[in-house]
């Protein structure tokens, strides 16, 4: 249990909030390379705050406070110029660091405009995304994290706008025993209901799970029965990057890699971005339907507004919605296996208190020596995606990716390899 | 209608309006937990209630339990 006051600071984003200036200090994706690709602008909200995402015409992507200071319209319907975004009321042009280049029906010798700036964020793309930081200058790097560099990948970006706050989405990546029952006994349950049989790796009892402190967050390690202590998945394990992201692994074993980023919208909001990468040898020909970074939405409610239970992420999102738009901390139970839920909730306590020293939370990286390819900590050989790469890549989200038979017909015969 | 259910025994529990951990201060160094850069957060093992706390002062992380029955040995976790 947590006091009211704790849940509150813990769970907070918005600008001047203890954790808000934490969550300040990392780079979030913003959006898909590809939805700008026929389209010029995308309303993004982050962190508390309206934004555009917008490409001019000279191709300058830019991310800007969504409303026109001169009448308040967004600029999220604006269109592009050569230089900048127009609004569409009255023709104001911004460019990318947010000055006003234009005031189209202002007086010529006016320098009204040269006294105007708009709220400006610095954006990069990596991996098929764009990222924005929103927080104080100089920007750290943007991390390099193995899967979203990794060269000649078939990338897959899943994604959904869920009505949760962020931490209880996170707090689900350090609690390895809900795995055994949700996506184990319970997901056992919904097929047998529907007359279903399913083999399930999930299912396999817990003897031990452990969680390490490391560079950029927290390895979780667990032990199944049967399991032998040099396993992978006690050995290795697989970390939560401080503060949004689980590096799960990809289903592919080694050479693919599977992100799930759970990007704070705001108090009661996560945008979540499922993000795989399937690298193969270099000289392996990629087919066409698998060389676009494919962009897809995940459902997790059925046509009558009941939840897809049927799928490992849709269990999820379940728990998620159902503990609240807030999960209510002052009033929970935890036990024994809930200590990684404990740490991460330390570890955030004591990011706040070095932002508020003026020292940089954790993972924050401006060595570019050690940002060129990091590599993180992840189990080659996991029991979970022992019923093989079909079943569970099926099994995921990924089961939404409009061109996933390719990626499963192509993958089970490429030869896997390690970047 | 209304319905009627029997009262079981949690009913009588009564649940404090606003949850505040009670530990003070630091066993390692004596600072003050209850102050707010420090983390308290209560669990259960079993039959104990467990209070994980983190002091910012001295960075020691441990937990704190009530002792109610002496036991000559650890039931394993």
């Amino acid at each position: 249990m947590l006091s009211a006051e704790e849940n509150k600071k813990i769970t907070q984003v918005g600008p001047g909030t203890s954790m808000g200036d934490v969550l300040r200090h990392y780079w979030y994706p913003v959006a898909a390379t590809s939805e700008l690709q026929h389209e010029y602008t995308k309303k993004v909200r982050l962190l508390g705050e309206d934004l555009v995402l917008f490409r001019d015409l000279s191709g300058n992507v830019g991310l800007v406070q969504e409303r026109c200071p001169h009448r308040g319209v967004s600029l999220a319907v604006g269109f592009p110029d050569e230089d900048g975004i127009r609004c569409a009321y009255h023709g104001w042009c911004f460019d990318t660091k947010g000055n006003c280049t234009d005031q189209p029906n202002e007086p010529e010798t006016s320098t009204f405009k040269e006294r105007l700036k708009i709220d400006s964020y610095e954006v990069q793309e990596m991996g098929g995304l764009y990222w924005g930081y929103l927080g104080p200058k100089p920007a750290p790097l943007l991390p390099r994290f193995d899967g979203f560099v990794a060269k000649h990948a078939i990338r897959m970006i899943g994604h959904a706008t869920l009505p949760v706050n962020w931490v209880q989405v996170m707090e689900n990546s350090v609690d390895p025993a809900h795995t055994e029952w949700l996506h184990g006994h319970f997901h056992n349950f919904v097929k047998a209901q529907r007359g279903e049989d399913v083999s399930n790796a999930f299912i396999r009892q817990h003897k031990k799970i452990a969680f390490d402190e490391f560079e950029y967050g927290i390895v979780k390690r667990r032990l199944f029965e049967g399991q032998s202590e040099d396993s992978d998945d006690w050995t290795v394990g697989h970390p939560i990057v401080f503060p949004y992201i689980l590096a799960v692994g990809g289903t592919g074993g080694e050479g693919s890699y599977a992100f799930q980023m759970r990007i704070p919208v705001d108090d009661e909001t996560t945008w979540h971005v499922w993000y795989q990468a399937y690298a193969v040898a270099p000289n392996t020909e990629i087919p066409d339907s698998l060389k676009d970074v494919s962009l897809y939405e995940v459902p997790y409610l059925d046509e009558k507004g009941e939840y897809l239970v049927d799928y490992i992420d849709g269990q999820d999102i379940m728990c998620w919605i159902t503990q609240g738009r807030i999960a209510d901390r002052t009033d929970e139970k935890l036990g024994t296996t809930d200590r990684g839920i404990i740490l991460f909730r330390q570890m955030i306590k004591e990011q706040i208190n070095k932002v508020q020293a003026g020292e940089d939370p954790i993972g924050v990286i401006r060595d570019p020596a050690k940002n060129e390819f990091i590599e993180l900590p992840l189990e080659k050989k996991k029991h979970h995606y022992s019923d093989g790469f079909a079943a569970i890549t099926n099994r995921f989200q990924t089961r939404f990716a409009p061109n996933i038979d390719d990626l499963i017909a192509f993958y089970e015969n490429q030869q896997r390899v390690k970047m | 209608m209304r319905s009627h259910r029997i009262e079981s025994p949690h009913d009588r529990i009564e649940k404090p309006k606003s949850y505040v951990p009670d530990i003070f201060f630091c066993p390692y160094c004596g600072s003050s937990i209850k102050e707010n850069k420090s983390f308290v957060l209560e669990y259960w093992n079993s039959d104990q209630n467990v209070f994980f706390c983190w002091c910012h002062s001295c960075h020691w992380r441990g937990e704190i339990v009530r002792i109610n029955q002496i036991k000559a040995t650890e039931i394993d976790e």
